[in-house]
């Protein structure tokens, strides 16, 4: 249904209809400040994934995703708030992971298809605003290589490259070269595109020395929290601090992905505030 | 229809009438603080852009833009966004990117008109509130010169000329006179003007040196903000009073600036329309 107005909004809460749900996640070492991580590689609530290894797509049953109820009727879900605490302090982005896989190695330095290309998309088929990122599964060398991986694009586009960066410190990533198991690193896109609907193969230029195991995963970023203070709460209501309550997919694997602050071991707790009208 | 209450607003949250699109920087290493760069020229999501050939207008499918589409027969409203920075903090200004140029050299003390009028404006044809920004493409020299432009303004009168600056560093620039390639310099106008509708020509009042590369930019200002180190931020431009209209095709971009170290910013873009 449609809420037209603050007094229906206010209604639908009455109603019993936004759901909280919460997530705990136990010590994570971060390898350098700038690091970002996949939180669902972390012990705690939800609990840790299975590591991937076929192409699969997770959805919300999938162990590691944070469950929230299918919508009843024609309804439909929103990120209405969400909040969390760590002892550093740092923001966290809640994503749906919409494709995965494993098996990849960091001593390999053809175009590697194991496990590949990813299983086709079942949320945001389109791909756009869809990122391409690698997840550490199991450590890989520390000896600086660059990466890139072969993919189709928002506009379904095959053979589409995207620019070689350091594997793991480049795009989106960390600083240094050295990975833990819960890191991962986004990868910049070829110039024009906005967006990604598979991943063909993955081509690391040298050995990193170390094979340990590493996938692709797609992932669709739904909303940002900042956290300013180390062992307060930051937390956002979307309504009032960006005017945007994100749509969750029914079948969306919830996520938490964070930012890093420092090198410390820590922890990360909150809340998600779900209105499902 | 429009958005003519905050009723508009909380019904468009929960229809089908938003639009969102996220985006990060692979680096964004500053050549010095406070040096504005543009986000079109960085690695990252969306794809790098790349310099036109000679002049060109710029829209939502221009390569380097963060795609947000035109609702169909509706109107759409910036209203919000998130901001972070990976390993830095760092202030964002967000952009309609309108027009830009290639093919200026920085030895050249004479007026340049290479690739220059800029296109005629497609959106924000007025001129209103739309500013002149030099982008380079790559580096000219470090010897200290100064740049003015000439160009039509808001009310239509041609042969205004700029402020006379210090080339990349004057206006709303830099801190140094080393310019990297993505940088972008806003030049103060002249009198009351307030909008730029055209730039006939750019002169440099000697030779930097070098002839690298560089064109002029016309782009609106859409909001300003920033984070605190790289704790991230959300704003709100409904209820912070700065809501303003997406025309459509817009061509989004982003000018930050930071200290020296290497940035990474990341965040998205919320778009409301009913």
């Amino acid at each position: 249904m449609t809420v037209n107005n603050m007094q229906e909004l206010r209604q639908a809460l009455d109603d019993g209809k936004m759901i909280k749900r919460l997530f705990s996640k136990s010590s994570y070492t971060p390898d350098t400040t700038g690091t970002p991580m996949l939180l669902t590689n972390v012990a705690g609530i939800p609990p840790v994934i299975t590591t991937p290894s076929t192409a699969v797509v997770p959805d919300r049953t999938t162990t590691g995703a944070i469950h929230f109820p299918t919508p009843q009727g024609s309804n439909n879900s929103f990120i209405m708030g969400m909040g969390h605490t760590s002892d550093q302090a740092r923001p966290i982005m809640l994503a749906d992971i919409l494709s995965w896989q494993g098996g990849l190695s960091g001593t390999v330095i053809t175009a590697q298809t194991t496990n590949l290309p990813t299983a086709a998309l079942t949320r945001y088929t389109d791909g756009v605003g869809v990122m391409l990122g690698l997840a550490c599964w199991t450590a890989t060398g520390s000896t600086a290589v660059n990466v890139t991986a072969s993919y189709t694009n928002q506009a379904g586009t095959t053979g589409r490259t995207t620019v070689s960066v350091n594997f793991w410190g480049g795009g989106f990533g960390a600083v240094s070269a050295a990975p833990t198991a819960t890191q991962f690193q986004a990868l910049p896109l070829q110039s024009g595109d906005y967006g990604v609907r598979a991943v063909a193969s993955v081509t690391l230029s040298a050995s990193t020395l170390t094979a340990g195991n590493f996938g692709v995963f797609l992932f669709k970023p739904l909303a940002m929290v900042a956290n300013y203070v180390p062992d307060y709460t930051g937390e956002t209501e979307y309504i009032v601090h960006s005017s945007m309550m994100s749509e969750i997919q029914d079948n969306a694997f919830l996520t938490i992905l964070t930012g890093m602050s420092g090198t410390a071991a820590t922890i990360t707790a909150g809340y998600i505030n779900i209105l499902q009208v | 229809m429009a958005i003519t209450k905050y009723d508009d607003i909380i019904k468009a949250m929960t229809t089908s009438g938003k639009l969102q699109n996220t985006f990060f920087w692979s680096s964004g290493t500053l050549e010095t603080t406070s040096a504005p760069m543009s986000k079109f020229f960085l690695d990252g999501f969306p794809g790098i852009g790349a310099a036109p050939s000679t002049n060109r207008s710029c829209t939502k499918d221009t390569a380097g833009a963060v795609f947000i589409g035109n609702p169909t027969g509706e109107n759409a409203y910036y209203v919000g966004c998130s901001f972070a920075g990976l390993t830095n903090s760092a202030s964002c200004m967000m952009i309609d990117r309108l027009c830009d140029t290639t093919g200026l050299s920085g030895t050249v003390a004479t007026a340049q008109t290479t690739n220059l009028p800029t296109p005629a404006l497609t959106r924000y044809t007025t001129g209103e509130g739309v500013l002149i920004g030099l982008q380079c493409w790559s580096p000219t020299g470090t010897t200290s010169v100064n740049v003015t432009c000439s160009y039509t303004n808001q009310a239509g009168t041609s042969g205004r000329t700029s402020v006379s600056t210090t080339f990349w560093t004057g206006g709303f620039g830099g801190g140094t006179l080393a310019p990297t390639a993505g940088q972008i310099q806003a030049l103060p106008f002249q009198g009351q003007d307030y909008g730029c509708r055209a730039v006939a020509s750019v002169t440099l009042s000697a030779s930097t040196l070098t002839a690298g590369n560089f064109g002029v930019v016309l782009f609106k200002p859409i909001a300003v903000f920033d984070n605190l180190s790289v704790y991230g931020s959300n704003f709100d431009f409904v209820l912070n009073g700065c809501m303003e209209q997406k025309v459509d095709d817009a061509c989004i971009d982003f000018l930050f600036t930071s200290g020296t170290a290497t940035t990474k910013p990341y965040g998205n873009v919320n778009v409301l329309y009913a």
